[in-house]
């Protein structure tokens, strides 16, 4: 990892008033939602009421937007890699700059709202409080890791809209994976033929699922007597999966001055 | 010169070749593993004290307690190992469960229900469908008959653990006596009674279209059906009864249940139709648990 890359990255995003109020705002909001839950909830709370992982999404598309592809667009990059920098370390950098960005804040939230729960209840950490944070923490690792790897493909902003393409198809194949057996096309097309169809579209439906939305569903490995050598082995392959093809990708990028005129 | 044409050499490009022969052995890893977890299932912390129903049942009325009862027709099944994962491999959950309620695990291959006699449907074995159902049955519905749907039922929502915290919360104590008891709310006539007693009683006929599973549907068993004013209003001027929905990929639903929803023209679930027994003229409301919206149709129809 370059750490000069690593800390331009960091102060990029802390230098944008954009990204720092959007932010800001969104970390206010879900904090808010979160405290009134504890406050104003009329059922017993016996833990804190940590917000869903997947609410973290917006800070990761916040700051992963483009955070290649627009070196890319603008032609950062020619100046970047004319200086003694392996390729492999630019993109570890950005990788690095990203989760721990949002690791920051998606712990940051964490502790407020133990903070919350335990000024309130009087409630002392827990292991829920760990497993919240592992959770998250994968979450971020992981999404970062596509939003790298989609950048390196895609110039500009597109990696967020090949994103949602792909959490679209995500979402009809799943759907047509639960339909298919129960589908009637009349006399065409029979049941049974149409259910053979089933588990090809959903081993296409999950391997999308696992590029859009990388994480350890931590009530999976930390409940179970083993954990899912099938879960942590295919979030790990998603994550160098990802973070190959953006060093594949930089490697064969042909940059130079001349082709930016 | 030659110092300086050393310091500006170009770094390497090729120093991620390990990183594809990592992808390659993960992916590979993962479908061994993938493999072997589909023969053998992974198993979780399971940490509730199951009983089987008998001694769930003799438990309950010595401690006075509600029985928490899971309906599964295989623990080996996807949809039991999820509540499993999700629930019962929890702490806190299984925690809450042990103390407020007694937990009872039955093995069914049909969904009947043993608490009364009315709801009973076969499902087809060659489907394959596993099912897991989770419900409440409070400590006065324990002893008296009562049907399936009734019954406080948990939704699985996975991710969102304080729903089953709140559930839990809720239904313990839901088997306080008197007239906040579910079972004493409202009487129910049978579809097969109903028209003959409407007429005895010179009341009309009140129609509830309900579906399993639909929130909507549960919203309008809680109101007006088991809201203790409502229940005045409802007694005095109709005969109730419930025509249950229970079309499904493996099931269908009676002969008699179609020709209602025929007749009265049932396009949505909850539908309420209000049938005057001597002449047949109906009015229905449907699709809506809006409290207003049903109070406006019941005051119409009972003509106050």
């Amino acid at each position: 990892m370059n750490r000069t890359i690593f800390r331009t990255t960091l102060k990029m995003w802390c230098s944008s008033a954009g990204i720092i109020s959007l932010c800001g705002l969104y970390f206010l909001c879900l904090l808010g939602y979160s405290v009134c839950n504890i406050l104003f909830t009329e059922w017993q709370i016996v833990e804190p009421t940590f917000v869903n992982t997947f609410f973290l999404l917006p800070f990761i598309f916040a700051l992963g937007t483009g955070i290649i592809g627009k070196d890319i667009s603008s032609g950062v990059l020619s100046t970047v890699f004319s200086r003694p920098l392996a390729r492999t370390k630019y993109v570890m950098a950005k990788w690095l700059a990203l989760s721990v960005a949002t690791s920051a804040i998606a712990i940051a939230l964490a502790l407020c709202e133990q903070a919350v729960v335990s000024v309130t209840f009087l409630n002392m950490p827990d292991v829920n409080l760990c497993s919240t944070i592992a959770e998250r923490i994968s979450l971020c690792f992981g999404l970062s890791a596509t939003m790298v790897g989609l950048s390196s493909l895609f110039a500009g902003n597109k990696n967020m809209v090949v994103w949602c393409v792909l959490f679209g198809g995500m979402f009809v194949l799943t759907q047509l994976a639960q339909s298919l057996p129960s589908m009637y096309f009349g006399s065409y097309f029979s049941l049974a033929w149409m259910a053979q169809f089933t588990p090809i579209v959903k081993a296409i439906g999950e391997f999308t699922t696992s590029i859009c939305l990388p994480w350890l569903d931590m009530t999976m490995v930390a409940n179970a007597l083993i954990p899912s050598a099938a879960t942590i082995l295919g979030y790990s392959f998603t994550v160098f999966l990802m973070l190959t093809i953006a060093i594949w990708r930089m490697n064969n990028l042909e940059v130079s001055y001349a082709q930016q005129q | 010169m030659l110092n300086n044409s050393k310091s500006i050499k170009a770094p390497s490009r090729a120093t991620a070749k390990w990183l594809p022969i990592i992808c390659v052995l993960l992916f590979g890893g993962k479908l061994v593993a993938d493999q072997l977890e589909a023969k053998f299932p992974p198993s979780f912390h399971d940490h509730v004290q199951w009983r089987n129903i008998e001694d769930a049942k003799k438990e309950a009325q010595a401690r006075q307690m509600p029985i928490l009862e899971v309906v599964t027709n295989n623990v080996n099944g996807e949809h039991f190992k999820t509540l499993e994962r999700y629930y019962f491999s929890d702490p806190t959950l299984a925690k809450i469960i042990n103390t407020d309620y007694i937990p009872a695990r039955s093995i069914s291959t049909n969904s009947n229900n043993q608490w009364g006699p009315s709801y009973h449907y076969e499902r087809d074995p060659k489907s394959k469908v596993d099912y897991a159902t989770v419900r409440v049955v409070p400590l006065d519905l324990q002893e008296r008959a009562c049907d399936d749907y009734r019954l406080p039922h948990l939704y699985h929502t996975p991710g969102f653990k304080q729903n089953v915290l709140n559930f839990l919360a809720e239904n313990k104590h839901y088997n306080y006596g008197g007239y906040n008891s579910i079972i004493a709310k409202h009487s129910w006539c049978r579809l097969s009674d109903v028209e003959a007693k409407a007429k005895a009683d010179k009341k009309k006929i009140l129609y509830f279209f309900y579906q399993q599973y639909d929130d909507n549907c549960y919203n309008v068993m809680r109101y007006p059906f088991d809201d203790y004013d409502k229940k005045k209003l409802l007694d005095k001027h109709f005969a109730c009864s419930i025509v249950l929905d229970r079309t499904s990929p493996v099931a269908k639903n009676p002969k008699y249940v179609n020709e209602l929803v025929k007749k009265y023209e049932v396009q949505s679930y909850p539908t309420l139709v209000s049938v005057d027994a001597k002449t047949g003229k109906f009015e229905k409301l449907g699709g809506t648990s809006n409290r207003s919206e049903i109070d406006e149709f019941l005051k119409k129809e009972s003509g106050n």
